[in-house]
């Protein structure tokens, strides 16, 4: 069953002209990993807002259409109660400290006080999450005086930590280096295994070739396209969406253009490697 | 380490100083009955004993230097400040010269009163002082949202005290661009007022255009759920000997107040 | 727009930490420039105007909580900041705020209302005389030399001092109001007395 249900949504912010969202349709599955691409102003951010329930209660504006959670319309979902739901990390890692803890322990135990969980789970749980970014060094560190990379660890881990079904993420590598983007996928792929549902705004064409299942290419407010990763990225149309796709799938193409086609357009680098040590065979 | 650091949760919370373990709530009261006191007796040998009380208890909580630098302040801005006004000011009444100074005489009724008003000002302020030194405000907080204040209120005093940190570092480096750019900011009065503008506005803007972010991520964290919260960072709760001692300063306080009134009402 | 009655909005509580910090930091911008006057109520005001009563009168309190903490007797003060609040939220619904002219005059309000109050509480938290502030460098002067009563001096020098700090604070208030995106003044209580056009959007269906 559909666990996030989009039928014919179109959404604008108030005080503007042009919808954001446009006659949008699609289903999420409880359990898949998402990723969405595009261009800027594309829509991207706004359909997580949408998802997380932001809109309408906290942009306002106007909705229409049927968005539902887990069955629920997002005008009737409580704002506090959506939050224990779906967790949500953006781009920014200034304004995801929350400002009033001294140490990143506290700091990413807020979501559990709010939630009212029992204290000894919790330092388990702060404990856990803080291993499994890689934090521990700075747990008795002052949160507001991190750097960028930093803060943008514990920002996700806060949310992590809250254990939700579904996360959405908008660009959360943006301020890490090769290394740290590297393993913030690889935290993300382990929550997908652990049963959770991601939707994942990201950038860096490679990784979601790598990672995701689903792809949608937002452009001008519509889902320009969408399907399996695989169909998406090694198809060249994507390109004219205004969005990458990977090195590799150039590569594909532009070997078959030379007449000298692999047996299949690689995505991702493992794949390329393959096909081309199969054709040399 | 980091789990060692977790489990040290699980105990209270306490920084091993008598005072300063004591519960805010408890700390609170003291403090504030004896801050009143002083305005209600408004006598300055009474307000001036409470105050070098202050003093000397400061340094029995360990934090003296801290107190006596903040105070000391007040002490000539409020204190030394009034007596020369009230020598100034008040001019009905005086009838008993003290002493002159250039031929400036000084009278006694103008100087009790200014003693007496200067040390009820010293003797509220310095209890107010030595509240907040001993107790951070996150602990205050904690034990307001025990007695059922929303955790918003806490949000909104220890927010703000980080804003004010963040937002000094920004002015300061908005201010340095600023003389970089060429915007005078010294020279004469109206050249440096001219020069706060383009220093405030850019810092309110910023931190406003933040405050959507903000909000997003705090109720990401479940921040407008309406359950009951638990702490990871506990106090130990008020002793019943720090129930009574409450008691006892409160109805100290009023009766004295009582007294004082009644004392008023016969006169 | 669509609030309940009495209850603070969620971007509104947001910008409460905000106003505080920004009267603190008003003050000390004010002090690294070497200026005679306070500038600590740009916060209250920018706030009240685009929010509304409640949190307007909150910044205001809190902000003289906070400032009790190094300096005490700023506590007696708090009734000044929040009638600045109620004062700020009825001229931003009279729409002063969008023209300077009536900006600067409402600089007048603000300092009469500050010498008014401010008189009033250095007068009882003094013991019915004059205070220990800068004010009274101007109040005993005019109580001596002019013969006025000595409240009525306290208020007179309250009033003078606070004119030149209350129009530069508005002027402050102004560039600021008229600085803020569309978008974000749309999820503010009063903000769309600020957007420009803003009956242009009302009716047209998509």
């Amino acid at each position: 069953m559909a666990y996030i249900e989009l039928k014919d949504v179109s959404y604008r912010y108030p005080y503007t002209k042009e919808q954001a969202l446009k006659n949008v349709t699609y289903s999420f599955e409880r359990g898949k990993f998402y990723g969405i691409i595009g261009e800027n102003g594309g829509g991207k951010t706004t359909l997580c807002n949408l998802i997380r329930g932001l809109i309408p209660h906290f942009y306002l504006g106007r909705l229409k259409g049927e968005a539902l959670v887990d069955g629920v319309d997002v005008r009737d979902w409580d704002t506090g109660e959506i939050s224990a739901k779906i967790g949500y990390v953006f781009q920014n890692p200034f304004t995801q400290i929350s400002g009033i803890k001294e140490t990143v322990f506290e700091e990413v135990a807020i979501g559990l006080e709010n939630l009212g969980v029992p204290k000894d789970e919790m330092i388990e749980r702060v404990i856990n999450v803080c291993e499994m970014l890689n934090i521990e060094d700075l747990v008795k560190n002052n949160p507001n005086e991190l750097s960028r990379g930093q803060r943008q660890r514990v920002a996700f881990a806060s949310i992590i930590v809250m254990d939700t079904d579904t996360l959405v993420i908008d660009e959360p590598t943006s301020q890490l280096d090769p290394e740290g983007t590297e393993s913030v996928f690889e935290i993300i792929r382990s929550l997908k295994e652990s049963g959770k549902t991601i939707i994942l705004v990201e950038h860096k064409i490679d990784l979601i070739a790598e990672h995701c299942e689903e792809i949608l290419v937002m452009q001008g407010g519509k889902i320009a396209m969408s399907g399996p990763t695989k169909a998406i990225l090694s198809d060249f149309g994507t390109l004219d969406l205004g969005t990458m796709i990977p090195a590799t799938a150039v590569f594909g193409h532009a070997m078959k253009e030379a007449g000298k086609p692999l047996a299949d357009i690689p995505i991702t680098l493992d794949e390329a490697v393959e096909l081309v040590e199969r054709r040399g065979e | 380490m980091h789990v060692e650091f977790g489990n040290s949760f699980k105990k209270f919370y306490k920084t091993g100083n008598f005072w300063c373990d004591l519960y805010p709530t408890t700390k609170l009261i003291l403090c504030f009955t004896v801050a009143m006191s002083t305005i209600v007796m408004n006598n300055w040998i009474y307000g001036f004993s409470v105050c070098l009380f202050y003093f000397i208890f400061a340094f029995f909580t360990g934090h003296g230097k801290q107190f006596t630098k903040t105070f000391l302040i007040l002490f000539v801005i409020i204190g030394l400040f009034l007596v020369v006004i009230r020598q100034v000011g008040m001019r009905t009444g005086n009838v008993t010269p003290m002493f002159e100074i250039f031929g400036w005489i000084w009278y006694r009724e103008s100087f009790i009163t200014s003693l007496d008003v200067s040390s009820y000002m010293l003797g509220f302020a310095g209890g107010i002082l030595l509240f907040f030194d001993t107790t951070p405000m996150r602990d205050l907080m904690y034990a307001f949202e025990h007695m059922g204040v929303s955790h918003v209120t806490s949000f909104i005093m220890l927010s703000s005290m980080q804003n004010i940190i963040d937002l000094r570092k920004t002015s300061v480096a908005i201010l340095e661009s600023q003389k970089s750019r060429g915007i005078e900011t010294d020279g004469n009065i109206l050249v440096r007022s001219k020069a706060f503008f383009p220093t405030i506005s850019p810092l309110i803007l910023g931190a406003f255009s933040s405050t959507e972010e903000k909000s997003i991520a705090m109720d990401a964290r479940a921040f407008s759920v309406k359950r009951k919260h638990t702490f990871l960072r506990e106090l130990k709760p008020m002793s019943q000997i720090e129930k009574i001692l409450c008691l006892l300063f409160s109805l100290a306080l009023i009766s004295l107040t009582v007294w004082k009134i009644a004392a008023a009402l016969i006169k | 727009m669509a609030n309940q009655k009495g209850k603070i909005d969620k971007l509104s509580l947001f910008l409460i930490p905000i106003g505080i910090a920004v009267n603190f930091i008003g003050g000390q911008i004010a002090i690294l420039l070497k200026l005679p006057l306070y500038l600590d109520a740009i916060g209250t005001i920018v706030v009240a105007a685009l929010c509304g009563y409640w949190p307007g009168i909150v910044v205001g309190l809190v902000s003289n909580i906070l400032n009790a903490i190094s300096s005490p007797t700023t506590l007696f003060y708090a009734p000044l900041n929040m009638a600045f609040a109620v004062v700020a939220v009825i001229l931003s619904k009279r729409k002063w705020f969008k023209n300077f002219f009536k900006t600067v005059l409402s600089a007048l309000f603000f300092a009469l209302i500050g010498g008014g109050i401010g008189a009033c509480i250095t007068w009882l938290v003094y013991g019915f005389d004059f205070g220990s502030g800068v004010s009274a460098m101007f109040s005993i002067p005019l109580h001596q030399t002019l013969g006025l009563p000595k409240f009525v001096a306290q208020f007179i020098a309250e009033t003078s001092i606070d004119v030149l700090d209350k129009v530069i604070t508005v002027i402050a208030v102004f560039g600021v109001l008229k600085a803020i995106p569309m978008r974000f003044l749309a999820k503010l209580p009063l903000g769309r007395i600020y957007i420009k056009d803003a009956e242009m959007y009302e009716d047209d269906e998509d």
